[in-house]
């Protein structure tokens, strides 16, 4: 009964939204996405099953053969996918804490440290990023003096370093958001019922956090994945850090190979959305609904075997 | 000399005090509260009640004064030393588990003597079981073997883990979900086991954080306004089915609230609480028959207040007469409040009166009258209740028996 009340008021609510005289509001963005990200959208994959032949066109599937059968194109797919996960991680680890932190403060000191936070989004990223790149060869010149072989840029941990420095705020506001919505006489509960602090946090907040930390992840994971300017600047023009965001951007801008720069850009997100996938199946949620089938599934197991 | 007779109490509070940003929310508290009793603090918002319930649970420090359990000083323990359990006042539900999540939250962390080993570890029996279970791992599930016996206090894992600590979880998954559907049973939750939490009534959010509290099997739960949420049918019944808790369980309840009905019903002693002081500590008869003063007898039940004065111990002078009263240890010629309880007074006609005056208004209560009656004396207002019918703007005669005037110290 109870559950027919809820699903019958469900849809009262959908029925009023669409009949909502402000819906129009939206209209200019549809617009805008119909025709700069669909469109565009059904363009890529056009582009990248076609190719020009003897000044004709013709459809195939050339250039996706022709990046899966490249050992050096997986190379290069491993290694963005490595530096975006590494970025990733070390922006959870350095990240979560400060999150954590600032949720605890008072509320004024809470403003202050948000907004010294997002301040450098303030800057122009490509600024920012030379502006790092000038500090790394600063700090190398010095440490040159004492050993000639020293460098910082055209490292991994230059690239990744970067990453981590342009997309940490992307990573502690939303944590910092679920955080400041953590009810704390859940932790006093979670004390109550016999856990310390450390349990605590793993057994609360921890888990209440997780849409943050998901949500983080994504918005640090699928620009890391596919930028183009760190690594531009703190590989130090290597060939190892000519990444897949670059190497696209190479068949669009310099060769004007739509086609095959379409085709990588494909490929991408399909591996993208894949990875996003697998994050989202850690949500919180999610992991509920997989466990008590298993546990139902075991109580039945057991139910069975007893009677035998 | 309570103490005497019923030995150590389980908590007491020795001169707790506690100030927060240099405002005194507790004043010198003390209190001893037994094993077994359904206690009530009892008082107006903002009297420091949830303070005094925080500092037994642990969540607040005194800033000075003692907490003693059985005895033993434990106020600088934390929470999750401490053998209370706590039901709060906005329920505190963890929102990333279930109903059942949510109470078998506390049984999880409960530790205990872990069972001694059995025998010594035989290889033979072991390979017997691995073998078997190993192999099945790669079987379809018809054609799996049966799995040999095999006590887990003789596996070699469990001996492993002895030999490091002799304490361990107190129950085992199967002993956590038993426990866990008898209480879901004991607070009328069945079939909402799987249920989200944010997917709960009022009253259901409310069963689960008794539930999820009273499963440890505390020795003290401590219920902060936890019915004031609920509609006055429901809360009836939880009152009903938290005091019947109460005698089944045998655990010491240290119950919170505003509402003097919900007090008078359930408590086997009540602590009235008035600025941050304990104003009154007594059973509900006490309480209510012998209010210490004005305050307790406005706060508990309806009341007729006035001043008088003390003639001798079963004498006082109201009015200009003299008037029997209910036994009193206030000296002589002492100003005092007299109490009147509206049920006690009785009208009679003019002339047996002890006291006469007008109907000003009636109003029908269901079970009685309520009727207001304007004094001749000095025209002031008083409550009557009766179950007879009477016509507004008659005069009448007002009569009580001399043990209904209740004397209480008089004070500002
Ligand atoms: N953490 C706190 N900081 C400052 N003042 C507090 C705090 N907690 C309670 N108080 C104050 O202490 C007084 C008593 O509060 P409380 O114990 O919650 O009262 P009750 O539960 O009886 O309504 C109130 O005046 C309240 O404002
Ligand atoms: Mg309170």
């Amino acid at each position: 009964m109870a559950f027919h009340n809820s699903s019958l008021s469900k849809k009262k609510i959908s029925f009023r939204v669409k009949l909502n005289p402000f819906s129009f509001l939206t209209i200019p963005f549809l617009i805008l996405l119909i025709f700069l990200v669909i469109l565009p959208f059904f363009f890529v994959i056009f582009y990248s099953l076609s190719n020009i032949e003897d000044s004709t066109l013709i459809m195939t599937f050339d250039n996706f053969v022709k990046f899966l059968t490249d050992p050096s194109f997986w190379d290069k797919l491993w290694l963005s996918i490595y530096f975006a996960f590494m970025a990733t991680l070390m922006c959870l680890i350095f990240g979560y804490p400060v999150a954590y932190f600032i949720a605890r403060t008072r509320p004024k000191i809470r403003t202050i440290f948000v907004i010294l936070i997002t301040l450098p989004m303030w800057v122009n990223m490509l600024l920012r990023v030379i502006g790092l790149k000038s500090i790394m060869e600063l700090v190398t010149s010095w440490f040159q003096n004492i050993n000639p072989n020293f460098h910082i840029i055209g490292t991994d941990f230059a690239v990744i370093f970067g990453e981590v420095f342009v997309s940490i705020p992307f990573m502690i506001i939303p944590i910092y958001t679920q955080l400041l919505k953590l009810d704390p006489t859940l932790l006093e509960a979670s004390k109550d019922l016999g856990n310390n602090s450390f349990k605590t946090f793993f057994k609360v907040t921890l888990p209440i956090s997780m849409p943050g930390v998901i949500s983080g992840i994504t918005m640090v994971f699928l620009p890391a994945a596919t930028s183009i300017v760190i690594p531009k600047y703190m590989g130090g023009g290597l060939p190892r850090y000519t990444l897949i965001g670059n190497l696209i951007e190479n068949y669009f801008v310099k060769q004007s190979n739509y086609n095959q720069g379409a085709a990588m850009a494909l490929i991408m997100t399909v591996v993208i959305l894949a990875i996003i996938f697998v994050v989202k199946l850690f949500d919180r949620s999610e992991v509920k609904i997989q466990k008590t089938k298993k546990q139902s599934a075991k109580v039945q197991k057991g139910v069975v075997t007893n009677e035998k | 000399m309570e103490n005497i007779v019923k030995g150590v109490p389980l908590i007491e509070l020795k001169n707790v005090t506690k100030v927060f940003d240099e405002t005194t929310v507790l004043y010198d508290i003390n209190l001893q509260i037994f094993e077994n009793e359904f206690v009530t603090l009892l008082g107006p918002s903002g009297c420091g009640k949830t303070t005094t319930l925080r500092i037994i649970g642990g969540f607040e420090q005194p800033t000075s004064g003692q907490v003693l359990f059985n005895g033993v000083d434990v106020t600088t323990l934390p929470p999750n030393k401490r053998a209370t359990n706590t039901v709060f006042q906005n329920y505190a539900l963890f929102p990333h588990l279930n109903v059942e999540g949510n109470i078998a939250f506390g049984l999880k962390n409960q530790i205990g003597e872990k069972e001694k080993p059995v025998g010594k570890f035989s290889f033979k029996k072991w390979w017997a079981y691995f073998s078997v279970k190993f192999t099945n791992l790669f079987k379809k599930k018809n054609k799996r073997k049966v799995v040999p016996d095999y006590p887990k206090n003789e596996r070699l894992f469990y001996r492993i883990g002895y030999f490091f600590s002799k304490k361990g979880k107190l129950y085992s998954k199967e002993q956590i979900q038993e426990k866990v559907a008898e209480v879901i049973k004991l607070v009328n939750l069945s079939g909402l086991e799987k249920r989200s939490i944010t997917q709960l009534s009022g009253g259901q959010k409310q069963r689960v954080a008794i539930a999820r509290a009273i499963v440890n099997k505390p020795k003290v739960l401590l219920l902060d306004e936890s019915l004031s949420a609920l509609d006055l049918k429901l809360r009836k019944e939880m009152q009903y089915e938290l005091k019947e808790l109460q005698r089944n369980i045998g655990i010491t309840f240290i119950f919170v609230t505003h509402d003097q009905e919900e007090a008078l019903t359930m408590s086997d002693k009540i602590v009235v609480m008035k600025e941050g002081e304990i104003e009154q500590i007594g059973s509900a008869e006490d309480i209510y028959n012998d209010p210490i003063d004005s305050y307790v007898s406005n706060f508990i039940g309806d009341s007729n207040l006035f001043k008088g004065k003390t003639i001798d111990k079963k004498h006082v002078l109201l009015y200009d007469k003299v008037l029997g009263c209910d036994e009193t240890d206030i000296e002589p010629e002492t100003e005092v409040d007299l109490l009147l309880r509206p049920e006690d007074i009785d009208i009679v006609s003019v002339e047996k009166g002890k006291l006469v005056g007008r109907v000003d208004a009636l109003f029908f209560k269901g079970v009685f009258y309520e009727v207001d009656v304007v004094l001749e004396n000095d025209n002031r207002l008083i409550t009557i209740h009766t179950t007879d019918y009477i016509e507004v703007g008659k005069r009448i005669g007002i009569s009580f028996e001399d043990e209904d005037i209740h004397v209480m110290e008089h004070n500002e």
